[in-house]
């Protein structure tokens, strides 16, 4: 196990050391909140994410400046966990964009631009470091890398797209997490406070995507047998974008969302959730095109890929 | 019986050599002249377009379009170059054109967004 982490920790370094670390292009699924998984247990989950923006904003109110008359974008994300050790997960996370697309409406002319395709692979590492189960206590930290589906921009009818429709930022990445969880078992109560931290490199052309700091405080209330309700109130932070080593002036932010979730489980090992964000405050720094809501439709399978695991399953 | 195999054997000879030197002429040969890169406008403000055309004779050519910053509308010898608010500063538009043989040239315009 020494062996693995100091593996996963080394892998990381170096991906630091050669390039400088890539972009938060993947949309944030319904399940985030997961510490570890039990020894021997596979997860899969996998989900549907869309997203609409339109009208610009100009720090935190909006701007008259026209330009993308609105855009949006549908993703598909896998993500594989395996519960390698009683305390360590891996994790492998990959998504496709469908679409990404920008409708423009310039001089009375309208125009549209559309990229699709894989976005990134995230590798990571879950080490669950706190496991109090007298107190229902759990404290996780995460470690991975992020890995461009393509280094190359994507070129369609031999225009080469911008980065705002682009499906892979293109560069390396790092991804941190910290994971704290806390169970009322006798109020049917979960509470969960997870950070997730992006450290972006720079692409071939020499374009930085801000780093992101993204903080979720969960609470998931059971109300009936098989469903449960779950309010996310999330913060996010991106740091300014760099071209060329030049800040880019109308690039990052920080917003507030809420967002609603419900779920419904079969048979203790299938989840099907839906979840709606919606922003509560957003300040964008310089002027830039102003996100108005994103949905998400999850499948969560867990599977205990012996004995042992079924029933630790069952128990978590 | 024996003219009748060596007219096939000229017409299969004919059809090889027209074949060689026809290959000969798309490998060697870059049947265009790619004479400039025009902009209507080198400077414009954030959420405007200018028009950029390659100007080039000769016969099919493929365009391919890349800029430093900003977005590129419509495709072929003319496009609108525009760039919003994320884009100020000089950008590079580049246009390469290729034929069939493989020939390639680029050329770049400097547009300014403020």
């Amino acid at each position: 196990m020494k062996n693995i982490i100091l593996l996963l920790i080394s892998l990381s370094l170096n991906q630091a050391f050669f390039a400088q670390c890539c972009g938060g292009c993947n949309p944030i699924g319904g399940n985030t909140n997961q510490g570890t998984l039990p020894k021997y247990t596979l997860q899969i989950n996998t989900y549907y994410k869309h997203g609409y923006s339109a009208g610009y904003m100009q720090d935190d109110h909006n701007s008259d400046f026209k330009f993308v008359k609105n855009a949006n974008n549908s993703y598909i994300g896998l993500q594989l966990g395996y519960g390698v050790f009683k305390r360590l997960t891996f994790m492998v996370d990959g998504g496709y964009y469908l679409n990404r697309t920008q409708n423009f409406e310039i001089q009375s002319y309208k125009f549209s631009l559309n990229g699709y395709g894989g976005s990134s692979i995230t590798l990571s590492g879950k080490y669950n470091i706190i496991r109090d189960t007298a107190r229902d206590i759990e404290f996780t930290m995460g470690l991975g890398v992020k890995l461009p589906w393509s280094k190359k921009p994507q070129i369609v009818n031999g225009v080469e797209l911008t980065e705002d429709v682009q499906p892979s930022n293109g560069a390396f990445g790092l991804v941190l997490s910290a994971f704290l969880f806390k169970d009322f078992d006798n109020l049917n109560m979960r509470i969960f406070l997870i950070n997730n931290t992006t450290i972006n490199g720079k692409s071939i052309r020499d374009y930085k995507e801000g780093n992101t700091y993204i903080t979720s405080l969960f609470v998931s209330k059971t109300f009936l047998k098989n469903w449960s309700a779950i309010l996310q109130v999330r913060n996010e932070i991106r740091d300014f974008a760099f071209r060329d080593d030049v800040k880019v002036p109308s690039s990052g932010g920080y917003r507030f969302l809420c967002v609603p979730q419900i779920n419904y489980t079969i048979k203790k090992k299938y989840n099907i959730s839906a979840l709606y964000e919606i922003p509560v405050y957003q300040n964008y720094y310089g002027i830039q095109l102003k996100d108005l809501y994103a949905f998400s439709i999850n499948l969560n399978i867990r599977l205990g890929l012996s004995k042992k695991a079924n029933t630790t399953c069952e128990k978590s | 019986m024996k003219n009748l195999v060596i007219i096939f054997i000229l017409i299969i000879s004919v059809f090889f050599v027209s074949c060689k030197k026809k290959e000969q002429k798309t490998s060697n040969d870059k049947v265009y002249t790619f004479n400039s890169l025009k902009v209507d406008h080198d400077s414009i403000a954030q959420g405007n377009v200018t028009n950029i055309t390659a100007d080039v004779s000769g016969d099919a050519v493929t365009y391919s379009w890349s800029a430093s910053a900003g977005d590129i509308f419509n495709s072929g010898k003319t496009i609108l170059f525009g760039a919003s608010t994320c884009c100020t500063g000089n950008h590079t538009i580049t246009c390469t054109v290729k034929d069939k043989g493989d020939h390639s040239e680029s050329k770049s315009v400097v547009v300014k967004v403020y």
